[in-house]
């Protein structure tokens, strides 16, 4: 390893180490804010990552929250009891992405991911 | 008797995601130089990733998550090129904090380029395996990397100077 590359890597490690890494803080999905940067709005997408955590148990729902999160569940397709792995909701809670695991283990996915735009403002 | 070891398989696939998450949010910010735009292409290739966790076949599933991830963020940097010309957003304050040469180095190498160039550099990966994970020819990887490096070479040494 040359030294340039040698000093390139260790440069990169560091800035890359540097970079943010989007890391899910604990708020509950069902508060939080929608994230705008430009023109645009993407509504809760940034909140998968909240709910990827539910898979490894790291955050759960707080408890006074439970009832009305998992009545959001039933009320999206979600049997009751299914083990959810993932979801996406927008900034009032309202969810249109559940991954959830089935009795049988599968994992099955209702609705997708969707980015809202809100217009340019006019000239 | 074989639903157990398939579900405990599955379940680690998706424990071994919710892991990468991190490294690929970075190596996503570093790639698009933009950290919103970065955490939309992380969180969009965590659903693919799980959604289609059933075509992983196993090997490295750090370049299968790279592969997604690569793939969304150039498609991204296409449709903004399209629709809204090139982004005007700010440096951010932790590039311009930890290392603003290298930084505004990196900005004049093209992004297929910049990809191939943290792979080979950071995840060491061969320029074979780059070229499977950004799906270019060898050759063409071999290619990027050489000027990546000598335009990198240039600007950073003219900046010790």
């Amino acid at each position: 390893m040359t030294h340039f590359h040698a000093d390139l890597r260790a440069r990169l490690l560091r800035l890359e180490a540097a970079a943010p890494d989007a890391a899910p803080d604990a708020a509950p999905a069902a508060t939080a804010a929608p994230r705008t940067h430009g023109k645009r709005t993407v509504a809760a997408v940034g909140l998968l990552s909240l709910a990827i955590l539910a898979s490894a148990g790291v955050f759960s729902e707080p408890a006074q929250s439970r009832a009305t999160y998992e009545s959001r569940l039933r009320d999206f397709g979600v049997p009751a009891g299914a083990e959810v792995v993932a979801f996406a909701s927008d900034a009032d809670g309202n969810f249109f992405m559940v991954m959830y695991r089935d009795s049988s283990g599968q994992v099955v996915t209702l609705g997708g991911v969707e980015r809202l735009h809100t217009p340019p403002p006019a000239p | 008797m074989e639903l157990a070891p398939a579900l405990t398989t599955t379940h680690d696939l998706e424990q071994e995601l919710v892991a990468l998450y991190p490294a690929l949010a970075r190596r996503m910010a570093m790639v698009l130089r933009d950290p919103d735009i970065a955490q939309d292409i992380a969180q969009s290739t965590m659903v693919r990733a799980l959604e289609h966790r059933r075509r992983f076949n196993g090997g490295d599933l750090r370049a299968w998550v790279y592969t997604i991830g690569l793939r969304l963020a150039f498609n991204e940097l296409r449709r903004r090129r399209t629709v809204q010309g090139r982004s005007s957003a700010e440096e951010p304050t932790w590039a311009m904090t930890m290392d603003p040469d290298l930084w505004v180095a990196l900005a004049a190498i093209e992004p297929r380029a910049r990809a191939a160039l943290f792979l080979s550099v950071l995840d060491g990966y061969t320029h074979a395996e780059i070229g499977r994970i950004l799906g270019a020819p060898e050759g063409t990887v071999s290619s990027w990397l050489s000027r990546a490096k000598d335009r990198l070479r240039s600007a950073l040494e003219e900046d010790d100077r």
